[in-house]
């Protein structure tokens, strides 16, 4: 699973030039499959944390107001993960078993 | 073009939580601006000088050449986690004014009550200018 990148005041100032060049020079550096894995990571973390695979979770709950069993911008967080995830598969074409490997 | 859609889209919120870093303790990013690209969305919580925390995620998709946030949540919390407010436009409060845009209050007690928003529209520009009202801060940072 990636670090969270944290920045502390004050922010770099980042040109527009910069900004382009940031894209361009850094677009190849990561592969859609590394970024799957990733993905997978964090949605593994939810189901180990909360004993439950993420579609028995969505079944069970699929509305945020789940009473105080978690907390609310973690059930955001999770769909915002488990949706990005299943499109990812879909995009790219991936198999569940090949990004899980 | 879509990957410099959403990598613009990226900068631009950037840009406007540095218009008020002068408030903010640590602005966590989960992904970089590069992510974005792979993910179409946003997953950063930021810190504030009190200990309070914003957490936003926005899920968006490009239309007509534009960037739409097609899902959002933010939560703003106070040091201990309890809620203060969020917003989200989860089409579940249909009889509210600005469905599906919608806010909560308060910490969850029960059946979590729905209120019609009271910024508009919802964007991370309109949360952060709340929370620095919040926190009594009036210059905003150039």
């Amino acid at each position: 699973m990636r670090q969270k990148i944290t920045l502390k005041p004050p922010f770099p100032k980042v040109s527009e030039r910069d900004k382009r060049l940031r894209f361009l020079s850094s677009n190849a550096n990561r592969s859609p499959k590394e970024a799957a894995k990733d993905e997978l990571a964090y949605i593994r973390a939810y189901e180990t944390k909360y004993g439950m695979s993420s579609e028995q979770f969505f079944e069970k709950y699929p509305d945020h107001r789940v009473n105080g069993l978690i907390p609310e911008h973690e059930w955001f967080d999770w769909r915002l993960c488990y949706s990005t995830f299943q499109k990812m598969l879909k995009r790219y074409n991936f198999t569940l078993e090949e990004i899980d490997e | 073009m879509s990957e410099y859609l959403f990598v613009n889209y990226y900068w631009q919120l950037y840009d406007v939580v540095a218009q008020h870093q002068d408030i903010i303790a640590n602005f966590n990013q989960i992904e970089d601006h590069l992510d974005v690209i792979f993910f179409e969305r946003i997953r950063w919580d930021i810190e504030f000088i009190d200990g309070s925390k914003l957490v936003a995620r926005i899920e968006i998709e490009i239309s007509e050449r534009k960037v739409l946030e097609k899902e959002y949540y933010y939560g703003y919390y106070d040091r201990n986690e309890n809620r203060l407010f969020s917003y989200d436009n989860t089409p579940h409060h249909e009889w509210i004014s600005t469905a599906p845009h919608h806010m909560h209050r308060g910490q969850i007690a029960g059946l979590d009550k729905a209120y019609p928003t009271d910024i508009r529209p919802v964007t991370l520009a309109n949360v952060l200018a709340k929370i620095r009202k919040f926190l009594g801060v009036d210059a905003v940072y150039d």
